[in-house]
C-alpha cells in the first residue's frame, strides 16, 4: 500500500525563480524620525490542537499620510503586508516562529522583515487529523519621482538622468498546505526602507516542504514605471501627472497534491537604480 | 477530578506625543501582549517588562513578554498593537493557541521604538 502511494504521487517537484526587476526601479521610503522595532518567537510541541495567526499591515510616506488618493510631487509611499495562519487538529504538532520587523533604514544585505518557519505535523493513527496552513507577503510602492541628486550617495549613480522616474510596483509571494502529514519550512523576507537609492527594494520567499496532501507556492505582480519625471500640470487643474512607459504584469503558481517527496521553491525579487 | 487552572497576565502599553515646532513629530502607539491558560495540569513562566520612561530622547520605550508553559489543557499567547506616525502606520498581530498534551509551549514578544539619529 505504501509502495502504491509512493508510485503515484509526486517524487520530486524542485523549482527556482528569480524575478529582477531593473526597468520599474524602485527608489525606497526613507525611514522617519521614530523607528519600531517588533521581533516574535513562538516555539510549540503539542499533541492535540494547535493555531497560529499572524499579521502585519505597514504604510509609510515620505511625506503625510492622508485620505488623498494622489501623491505630491517627488513623493513615495510604500505598503508592505504579510499574514500567515495555520490550523491543526488531531494530531502531533510542532510549530516554530521567528519574525523581526525593523522600521530602521537598511543597507544591501539586511530586510525590514523577515519570518522564518518549521511546521512538522502528523495526524494520529486513530483519528482524521488535518493541517492548513498559508502565508502571504506583498510589497506595493509608488513613486511620483525623485530627484537623483538628492537619493545617491555613489557619485556615479546620479550621472545617468537627473531624476528618478516615477513608478507604481505591486508583488505578492506565498504558498499554502493542506493535507494529514507534513514537514515544512518557509522563509519570507523584505526591504523597502533606505536612506538612499542606492539600496535597491527586495522581496524573497522560499518554501520547502514534504507530506501528504496538497501544496502550492505562487507570485504575482505588475509593474509600472515612466521614463521622465512627474511633472505639475502647466494647466493648474490636473495636478500631478506621470507618463507611463513601461508595464509589466506576470504570474505563476505551482501546486502538487498526493505523497509529495520534495516540493521546493524560491523566489527572488529586486528592484533598484544601483544594484550588483 | 478535574482541575481549572485559570491563569492569565496581559500588558498594555499607550503612548502618544504632540509634534514640536522643529522637535518630534507626532505619534500615537498601542501595544497590548498576553497569555491565558486553562487545563488540568500546568508548569508556567512568565516575564513581562516594558520601559517608557526615559531620561533621553534616544533611549528606546520596549515592552517585552514571553511565556514558557507545559501541561495539559489549552494555552494562548498574543501581541497586537498599532504604531501611528504623520509619515506611518502599522499594525500588527501574532495569536498562538495550542490545545492538548502540551510537552513545550514558548512564545516571546518584544516591541521597541525610538528616535534615530
Amino acid at each position: 500500500m505504501c509502495l502504491s502511494i509512493k508510485r503515484t504521487g509526486i517524487f520530486v517537484l524542485l523549482l527556482a525563480f528569480f524575478l529582477l526587476g531593473y526597468a520599474c526601479a524602485d527608489d525606497p521610503v526613507n525611514a522617519t524620525y521614530q523607528t519600531h522595532s517588533i521581533r516574535t518567537e513562538t516555539s510549540v510541541v503539542v499533541y492535540g490542537t494547535f493555531t497560529n495567526e499572524a499579521s502585519i499591515v505597514w504604510q509609510q510616506s515620505t511625506g503625510a499620510l492622508d485620505d488623498s488618493t494622489s501623491l505630491d510631487l517627488y513623493e513615495r509611499q510604500a505598503t508592505m503586508s504579510y499574514s500567515e495562519s495555520t490550523y491543526a487538529n488531531n494530531g502531533y504538532v510542532e510549530y516554530n516562529r521567528v519574525a523581526d520587523l525593523d522600521t530602521g533604514n537598511q543597507v544591501v544585505n539586511q530586510n525590514n522583515f523577515k519570518s522564518t518557519r518549521q511546521l512538522d505535523f502528523e495526524s494520529f493513527s486513530d483519528a482524521y487529523g488535518s493541517v492548513v496552513t498559508s502565508e502571504s507577503l506583498a510589497l506595493d510602492t509608488v513613486s511620483m519621482g525623485s530627484l537623483a541628486s538628492d537619493r545617491f550617495t555613489c557619485p556615479f549613480a546620479s550621472s545617468g538622468s537627473s531624476v528618478i522616474p516615477p513608478y507604481c510596483n505591486i508583488l505578492e509571494m506565498g504558498s499554502s498546505f493542506s493535507g494529514t502529514a507534513v514537514s515544512l519550512t518557509s522563509v519570507a523576507s523584505e526591504r523597502h526602507i533606505a536612506a538612499r537609492a542606492d539600496v535597491p527594494v527586495a522581496m524573497d520567499y522560499g518554501i520547502s516542504l514534504a507530506g501528504q496532501g496538497t501544496a502550492s507556492a505562487y507570485y504575482r505582480m505588475h509593474l509600472q514605471g515612466g521614463r521622465d519625471p512627474g511633472y505639475v500640470s502647466p494647466f493648474g487643474d490636473d495636478g500631478i501627472s506621470a507618463q507611463k512607459s513601461l508595464d509589466i504584469m506576470a504570474s505563476e503558481k505551482t501546486t502538487a497534491s498526493g505523497a509529495i517527496q520534495s516540493f521546493e521553491k524560491t523566489m527572488s525579487y529586486g528592484s533598484g537604480t544601483r544594484r550588483y | 477530578m478535574r482541575i481549572i487552572v485559570p491563569v492569565s497576565f496581559a500588558l498594555l502599553l499607550l503612548l502618544m506625543g504632540t509634534a514640536t515646532a522643529g522637535s518630534i513629530p507626532a505619534f500615537c502607539n498601542i501595544m497590548e501582549m498576553g497569555s491565558s491558560f486553562s487545563g488540568k495540569a500546568l508548569s508556567m513562566t512568565t516575564i513581562t517588562g516594558d520601559q517608557y520612561v526615559g531620561s533621553s530622547l534616544f533611549r528606546p520605550q520596549t515592552t517585552t513578554y514571553s511565556a514558557d508553559i507545559a501541561g495539559i489543557g489549552t494555552a494562548t499567547s498574543f501581541m497586537r498593537g498599532t504604531m501611528n506616525g504623520a509619515s506611518s502606520s502599522i499594525s500588527f498581530s501574532q495569536q498562538t493557541t495550542a490545545s492538548g498534551t502540551i510537552m513545550k509551549y514558548f512564545a516571546e514578544y518584544h516591541w521597541s521604538s525610538g528616535g534615530s539619529c
